[in-house]
């Protein structure tokens, strides 16, 4: 069952432009449909510029998108929803500075849940209770107080409490040790299975992907270029794009053969693929922007090339140009 | 041959001796690159600030042990003599590119500067084009602004401006943490080809494991202010030995292969409340014994207690 | 580390003591004149001398630092008010609102102040309320323009979305989660303004233009004039008490800023 349909969303932003004529325009999302089903959990994969963290903003309602339509549960979503909730990249800004986390948690359990005080009260605890922090020791405690992995635990205690149906993590362990990211993967994982959660995880980091998603979405320039089964995507990726990524990620094996790094990206972008510029095998064709097309069943990519079988043919797909 | 950098047995403490950083030594031989590995609280970067004199604040010092470059001891040598071995003989690039580039200044008069504080003055366009020329960078990049180029190539710029006076040591802490995986695969190259074409030695300290796995041919692991593991980077991928390793390891989250996120519980613990004996021991599942009391001495590249049962898995049985 | 009280603290609350308890204080009344005229500092119970009417100058003094005080503070009070409700809606809303509140404040800003509050109160005629609220609406888009900039900058916070996420209607985000922010430079502005509002009103007072019915610090001195020469001590105390109490709230100011930055330990 589709729980959020987002279709042909737009966002630009004004960016400060000369001091006459006409201000120019950032595309930082383009026409991005997607689908989130209830229980399912989506990654979103992008590079900075990549209009990953935008899109976030418009799908948990925080930010109007300019044109496109998003509808959760049925209905158009117009604004901030109870049910969808999100985490924070960064967990320190997320968290008021002046007020103790136990608060934090309390306010969507007030307003969202309309809870008696001492009601929030016992709840917020136990929410502090299930994602590993003894409220005793750390409900009054301010943010400053807890470490990055222990304010991360609090923010996914605050986007719980709304007892939401759809959660939105924005890189939420980016900026976390490996050891701990590991800690807060896990946790996300088992509050998903409980809640019967849907989940959209946005990261830069394709390995973040492939641990706790089903689906992925690889996103470049604010369009999505390549849509499907997670694993599938890491293994036989069909946009370059996604090869380019996939080659570039540092893997723990020194023994990998070690590839020829992409191209790095161009400041001109030229009209048709927004990959073009940087793309290794683009041809004329390429000019006129590719749409998204089903290659095989349930994997779609933004490109001409893609074809069937294994691979693209001839792009970087990884292990296969080796040094 | 004898090793460009050596550091010997360093502590670098804080003003009440609270220490950051304890009996590290490491050695860096010619056209290696050596990574130094670990979360934050290691003491990894406080390592490489140790090494250039420079530290973040100004009560924390070397309180022991010794840095030598070339076989001179930095510590022996005048503040003076000491700067001039900083760029001269020892590179530095970090973290975050925009904090080092005056944003008035162009990338070219950047590098020039590099090398006009070592009484470089002649033929500087010359000079100029060919760094930028090393670090693939087109000769248009001199006439640029900061913020006219990207994170990347801001990156490279550094790096030129740090080879401008052909150092034997690269130091380079985190320096493509800030930046897109496929504009990291560029710079990782570059450092690797700095490495193999001009016998340059790169000390690479990053929290990273798949960044040392492509660069590195040595790696030093650090927790809590030690090194508890050093070898050669396949062995230490291959047949890690320390617990804290081997977790480690399983911790990275590999896009090729499904997994679930091995999670280590408990955290790095501050420097002012360093457990006693092995710092790991809180969080290791072999502690036993002399772990809780006494510190593991460093012994065939690895401080545990319980080396050899180690080798077998530390983390099996959970 | 808590350092000992600080000094500009203590004195403003040993000021405003003195203030509220002035009929307790004051070896007498101030505005009953006596034969003794022009008596010099140190004279047998009159410590600080006497003017050219005969009044005690402590006297003067202790009940002058009254309105001093009340026209510092409650004028700061009321542009401390206005001052947030301009700049909070203008940056929280942005657009056309702050466009709107911005201009309106950079009009009262080319204002000059003195000029003007010299101007309203020779043609409404004196009186402490209306010297009150001349200052105040002078003085608000200084604070405004402050508050304005710090709410547009946590505008987009995450723990402001997070808010809006949990359900908080905005009135109450900024009530609650934004405003607490910036409790530290508005604050700083408004001691600031204190020790503004107390010298405008000197000078006012200077130009007898303060009420007539009560002694106050900017009268004594418009009085003083004539005798500059003859009774420097009608000069010199009153210009002292403006010139401490206007440091005072200076110092409070900046201390207040040194403790409330966050950055601070």
């Amino acid at each position: 069952m589709t729980l959020l349909q987002a279709t042909d969303l737009t966002r630009s932003f004004r960016l400060p432009g000369p001091l006459f004529g006409r201000p120019r325009l950032l595309h930082a999302v383009a026409g991005v449909s997607l689908s989130i089903a209830a229980g399912e959990a989506l990654g979103l994969v992008g590079e900075s510029g990549s209009g990953k963290t935008t899109l976030g903003r418009l799908l948990v309602g925080l930010l109007p998108p300019s044109s496109g339509s998003i509808t959760f549960n049925g209905a158009p979503l117009t604004g901030p929803h109870r049910l969808i909730q999100m985490v924070f990249q960064d967990s320190a800004a997320a968290l008021n500075p002046r007020r103790p986390v136990g608060q934090s948690v309390m306010l969507p359990l007030r307003w969202n849940r309309r809870l008696a005080a001492a009601a929030a009260d016992t709840e917020a605890r136990a929410l502090f209770a299930r994602v590993g922090l003894a409220p005793e020791n750390f409900f009054a405690r301010l943010p400053n107080a807890l470490s990055g992995g222990q304010r991360q635990r609090v923010g996914i205690a605050r986007a719980l409490a709304s007892s939401p149906s759809l959660l939105i993590a924005d890189e939420p362990v980016s900026a976390l040790d490996v050891s701990v990211r590991a800690q807060i993967l896990r946790l996300f994982a088992e509050l998903a299975a409980e809640h019967a959660l849907a989940s959209l995880f946005i990261t830069h980091d394709l390995g973040v992907v492939r641990a706790v998603t089903q689906r992925v979405a690889v996103l470049y320039r604010g369009r999505v270029v390549e849509l499907g089964p997670t694993a599938q995507v890491m293994d036989t990726p069909r946009h370059p794009y996604t090869q380019a990524l996939r080659a570039a990620t540092p893997i723990p094996d020194p023994e990998r053969p070690r590839l020829a790094p992409p191209r790095p990206p161009e400041a001109q972008d030229l009209p048709g693929c927004p990959f073009r510029a940087r793309c290794p095998v683009a041809v004329e064709r390429c000019a006129i922007a590719p749409a998204l097309r089903e290659i095989v069943p349930g994997h779609w990519a933004a490109c001409h090339l893609a074809q069937p079988s294994d691979g693209a043919e001839g792009a970087i797909s990884p292990g296969s140009r080796p040094r | 041959m004898t090793a460009l950098l050596e550091i010997d047995c360093l502590t670098v403490a804080l003003g009440d001796g609270t220490a950051l950083v304890e009996d590290v030594s490491l050695a860096l031989a010619p056209g290696e690159t050596l990574g130094l590995v670990g979360e934050s609280g290691s003491g990894k970067s406080m390592t490489a600030h140790a090494i250039l004199g420079l530290f973040p604040a100004p009560h924390i010092h070397i309180a022991a042990g010794q840095v030598r470059v070339d076989g001179v001891d930095l510590a022996s040598l005048a503040p003076e003599a000491r700067r001039a071995i900083r760029g001269r003989r020892v590179g530095m690039i970090f973290q975050d590119p925009s904090s080092y580039l005056d944003p008035l200044l162009t990338a070219g008069r950047h590098i020039a500067e590099a090398m006009r504080v070592h009484g470089v003055s002649d033929r500087m366009p010359e000079r100029v084009a060919n760094l930028l020329e090393r670090v693939d960078l087109p000769a248009s990049a001199a006439a640029r602004f900061p913020h006219e180029l990207s994170g990347g190539q801001r990156q490279r710029v550094l790096i030129a401006a740090a080879l401008a006076m052909e150092p034997s040591v690269l130091v380079a802490d985190e320096p493509t943490t800030a930046l897109d995986v496929t504009v990291q695969a560029g710079i990782l190259d570059l450092l690797r080809r700095a490495a193999a074409e001009r016998g340059l030695g790169v000390l690479l300290i990053t929290h990273d494991l798949g960044v040392v796995a492509e660069t590195c041919d040595r790696v030093a692991v650090m927790y809590a202010g030690r090194i508890v593991e050093q070898s050669d980077a396949r062995s230490l991928f291959r047949a890690p030995r320390h617990p804290y390793t081997q977790g480690l390891l399983a911790s990275v989250l590999d896009p090729s292969r499904d997994t679930v996120p091995f999670a280590m519980e408990g955290s790095v613990p501050p420097a002012h409340a360093m457990p006693k004996g092995c710092r790991f021991h809180p969080r290791c599942p072999l502690a036993a014994g002399p772990c809780f009391t006494v510190l593991p001495p460093f012994i065939d590249g690895v401080a545990c207690w319980h080396a050899d049962e180690a080798a077998l898995g530390a983390w099996r049985r959970r | 580390m808590r350092r000992a009280p600080p000094l500009p603290l203590v004195g403003v609350l040993l000021l405003i003591a003195l203030a509220l308890g002035a009929s307790w204080v004051s070896p007498g009344d101030p505005l009953a004149g006596s034969a003794d005229a022009l008596l010099p500092p140190g004279s047998a119970g009159h410590l600080l001398g006497t003017d050219d009417l005969g009044r005690d100058m402590l006297a003067m003094l202790i009940h002058g630092s009254r309105v001093s005080l009340a026209v510092g503070l409650a004028s700061s009070g009321v542009s401390l008010l206005l001052g947030v409700l301009a700049g909070a809606t203008a940056g929280w809303l942005g657009g056309w609102a702050d466009a709107v509140v911005m201009r309106i404040s950079e009009f009262f800003q080319t204002l000059p102040r003195f000029v003007l509050a010299l101007i309203v109160i020779a043609i409404a005629g004196p009186g402490i309320g209306k010297v009150i609220l001349v200052i105040a609406v002078l003085g608000w888009p200084q604070t405004a323009r402050v508050v304005r900039a710090e709410i547009s900058a946590l505008r987009g916070a995450a723990f402001v979305d997070a808010a809006r996420l949990g359900g908080m209607p905005a009135p109450l985000i900024v009530l609650r989660e934004v405003l607490p922010q910036i409790a530290a430079p508005v604050l700083v502005l408004a001691a600031l303004d204190v020790a503004t509002a107390i010298l405008l009103e000197a000078g006012l007072g200077f130009f007898g233009l303060g009420d007539p019915n009560l002694a106050s610090w900017g009268a004594m001195l418009n009085e003083a004039q004539q005798y500059l020469r003859s009774a420097w001590w009608m000069s010199v105390f009153p210009g002292l008490a403006i010139g401490i109490t206007v440091l005072l709230f200076n110092a409070l100011g900046d201390r207040a800023a040194a403790a409330l930055d966050p950055r601070g330990a």
